[in-house]
Parts: C-alpha cells; structure tokens; sequence
C-alpha cells in the first residue's frame, strides 16, 4: 500500500456518528468536571497584585488575560453552558468551538503564576479536542438540539476522533521521552524510583510512613520493575492507535498504571476518563 | 550561544508572541477544514497539527495547549524542601493551617512562586502577602466551623471534586482542628529535608521562618 493510502486509511476511514458524539460527550464532560472542581478559577485574579506581579504583558496577551474579574466571571459562567451544552448536544459544534476557546483562555489560570504550561492538569486534550471537533460537520452528530430535519447519518468522517486519539497517545509517548531525554537510563533505576516513593509520599502525604509508598519502596525489585514497566508502557502505549489486541491489552493496563500513580506517588491523572475514547461505542466490548 | 540568547529580554516575550500565532494557525486551518468541503485542507490541519505537537514534544519546549508532557522526568533529588502555614490565635497558640484555603490555586504552584518570588519582594509587597494569608486563613476557619467546604474547589461537587495533580494532604478535618477564636498572626515556613533520613525518622525536618504577618 502506497505511503497515501495508508494516510487515507488511517486518517480518512469513517467512524460512525455515535463514536464522535461520544467523544464529544467525553471531552466536554471531562472539562466540566474539572471546571466544577475549580469553581473559583477567576477567583486568582483577587490575589495580590504581587502573585501576578510574574506574568507579562506578552503573556497575558497570549491567553487573551486582562479584563477585569466580572468579565471573567461571565465568561467562565459562559464556559460552564458551552461545556454542558457541547456533553449533551445542545448546538453541538457551537458549543464545542466556544467551549475550546474558552478553556485555551481559563485554562492557564491554573499555573500562569509559575508557568504558562498548563498541561497534566485535565484541560489540554479537552481544549484541542473540542476545538478539533468544531472543525467538522460530523460534529451535530447524535445532536438533541436544535432536531435534525434529515435526521443521522450512519458514518462519519473519521479523522476528528483519530487525530483527538494521536494527542491524546502522547501523553504517554512524550512522559517517557522526556525521563530519557532529562535523565537517560539513570530514570528507570531502583534509586531514582525509590527517591520518588519516599519524597513524593513525604511531601504530600499526611502520613507517609504507613503509605502505600513507603512499604514499596522497602522493595528494590518492585522499584526496578515500576521504573522499567513504566517505560515500557509509556513508550508502548501509541500501539492502541493501529492495533485491537494493542487496545485490549493496553487500555486495562492504563487504568492499572494511573490507578499505581495515585496510590504509590500520589499524582492523579485528571484525564482518566477519556481512555473511553478508544471504545467502539457501536460495540461497547470492544474498541474503536 | 543559546545562554546569550536565552538571557535576552525580548526573547520571552516573541516566544509567547509566535506561541499564540501557533495557536492561532490552528484554529484558522480548522476553520478552513470546517469551510471547505476539499479532503485537503483537511489533510492541511492534520499536518499541521502533528507537526506543531511533534515538534513540541521532541524538543521538549511547549507552545501549550501542544505540550511536553514531561512529568517527574529528572532524576529524584536525595534533598527536598516544602512550606506550611501555620496560624497564631490570640492566646499564642500555634495551628497548622490547611493549603486547601488558597484554592483555586494548587498548594504546589503558590509554592513554586513563593520560593522564586517573595524574597525579592520590598517589605510592603510581603505584608500585602501575609495580610492576604490571614484573611484567606480566617476564612477557611469560619467555614469549617459552619460544616462546609474549607475551600471553594468542593462547593459545588462536594468530595466528587477532581483532585488536584499532586494530592494533597487535608491538614483540617473537623472544627477541632481550628480555634474557636480568630487568627491573629499566620507564619509560612520552610521545611528541608534528606529523604533517606527523614525515611528512618519522619520528625527529621528543618524549619524555617520564611513570612510572618503581622511581623514581629
């Protein structure tokens, strides 16, 4: 097969119409949630001048920041009806387009004061999935309002929700990439994981001698294993992308592995929920 | 060369300048994929999607929302160091105050700015600092003490609330653990420590006064 047809295969196969509203349905919710967890999000522009004292004008302008805390209170009021609007069909790809837009302003809310880098804090993937899925016609699929006169079309085209899975995939990719790049092989080893079990339970844990942390770390081939594992799935994880056996095995392994991440280093993963992006909605056994 | 080029004043600022005009690139293709109904420009936004994200995550610089998603990537530090606050009621008496008052703000980014930021504050700014702690300190005392939520990321969803990325440690769990009188002083210190030592004996942690309002 020609380098363009197997483009044209991944990329522009159709998908059906449930498959992208229940990715919309995912990356919405998953935005919502974390915006009703972070009720208060423009509540920061009250801290002390000092705190934003950091953040320049280049910066501010990048992420449209600098109306005043009323506005930004209506806007955030506005991001709440695009989310729920774009989870439940309502408009769809309106909904989907403003809500993206204005996660890519509020979501830097969460770190701008240290960092202009919000990512791992649950509005990245959301942020350029809902964008991606305004960018489609596909995206009134499974819509409850406004009712379609020609009612759903059976497929749609594809390549919204494959290109949503490929960001979505470097999560993993790029995580391990990144301790080798930073650390080399030196990240995997029994010292370094065994730092990270007892310094992170030490730092956030209200007890960390009786965590799950401390007992594990006690076990060197238990920390060799974590480190080396770890690697393996990260780099491993993008097979979900070409492979229903790569899914069926990976996917279960993901939720182990955030699961792992909570328990022992006590970093949550906010985006759990759109591992669902690789289920076959039209046969919810298996995986899209 | 990249060090000269790094401490350039003007170079922050265009970084963020071409960040936004990457942003900025992409929802213009979309709108264009969107507008037309040619498979090109369709291809034209995936291109470019997945240049601009593999450029981001192979030379490890972000250009967020396409990010690094680089996480616990360096090598475990044998030292750390971490903060506290701890609030004074009227009769003296000393009470560790709970990092959930600064929501929305997670405990780990106020540190991260505190340690790079306040001791380069003029003695008005960090007043402003610690004054602003006490009121935010008093508040989540009154409102653990009326039952309900110490701070605002569990107004809505209650314990259904997405966690922060690090989790945190719940200093306060019950109207106990605050004075039944207000704060009358809060002290934010520093805590350092070696993590082996610390793992043989937990109480093995230095502290250090690093902010006390009001001072004195």
């Amino acid at each position: 097969m020609s380098l363009r047809n197997r483009w044209a295969a991944f990329w522009h196969a159709p998908t059906s119409a449930r498959n992208l509203a229940a990715a919309r349905a995912l990356l919405a919710g998953t935005a919502l949630w974390i915006v009703l967890s972070r009720v208060d999000l423009p509540g920061l522009l009250s801290f002390p001048p000092e705190v934003w004292a950091g953040v320049s004008p280049a910066r501010n302008a990048r992420f449209f920041l600098g109306a005043p805390l009323l506005v930004e209170r209506l806007l955030y009021g506005a991001l709440h009806l695009a989310l729920l609007a774009a989870t439940f069909g309502v408009f769809p790809r309106v909904a989907c387009f403003l809500g993206g837009l204005l996660l890519y302003h509020f979501a830097p809310f969460e770190t701008i004061i240290r960092s202009p880098n919000p990512y791992l804090r649950g509005f990245t993937i959301p942020t350029l999935g809902l964008l991606i899925l305004s960018f489609t016609r596909g995206t009134d699929a499974l819509q409850w309002l406004p009712r379609r006169a020609a009612g759903t079309p059976p497929t749609l085209p594809g390549w919204p929700l494959r290109l949503i899975q490929v960001l979505f995939c470097q999560i993993y990719f790029f995580a391990g990439y990144a301790k080798l790049v930073t650390s080399g092989l030196a990240w995997p080893t029994v010292e370094n994981v065994r730092r990270y079990l007892l310094g992170l339970n030490q730092g956030l844990a209200t007890h960390p001698v009786s965590s799950l942390g401390y007992a594990v770390a006690e076990l060197p081939w238990v920390c060799a294993f974590l480190g080396w594992a770890g690697l393996a799935f990260e780099f491993l994880f993008p097979l979900v992308l070409f492979s229903r056996m790569a899914r069926l095995l990976l996917l279960p392994l993901a939720l182990l592995f955030h699961a792992g991440n909570a328990l022992l280093f006590r970093i949550f993963f906010p985006n759990i929920f759109l591992l669902l992006l690789f289920v076959d909605w039209d046969r919810p056994g298996s995986a899209s | 060369m990249l060090d000269t080029l790094s401490g350039q004043p003007w170079l922050r600022p265009t970084l963020d300048v071409l960040r936004l005009l990457v942003f900025s690139g992409f929802v213009a293709l979309g709108i264009s994929a969107w507008r037309s109904a040619e498979r090109r420009a369709v291809d034209r936004l995936l291109v470019y999607t997945l240049g601009v994200s593999l450029v981001v995550g192979l030379s490890q610089v972000e250009a967020w929302p396409f990010t690094n998603w680089a996480l616990v990537h360096s090598l475990a530090p044998a030292r750390l160091s971490s903060w506290e606050i701890e609030g004074i009621d009227a009769f003296g008496r000393v009470w560790p105050v709970d990092a959930r008052i600064l929501q929305p703000l997670a405990p780990e980014e106020f540190g991260a700015w505190m340690f790079a930021r306040v001791p380069q504050l003029p003695t008005e700014g960090q007043a402003r600092l610690g004054r602003f702690l006490l009121e935010r300190a008093e508040a989540g005392r009154l409102r653990l003490r009326a039952g309900r939520p110490v701070g605002t990321n569990e107004v809505v969803l209650g314990p259904l609330a997405a966690p922060f990325h690090f989790q945190q440690k719940r200093v306060w769990s019950s109207a106990a653990d605050v004075p039944e009188t207000p704060f009358a002083a809060v002290e934010v210190r520093i805590l350092e420590w070696d993590i082996e030592e610390r793992r043989r004996d937990d109480a093995r942690v230095k502290r250090r006064a690093f902010l006390r309002y009001p001072p004195g």
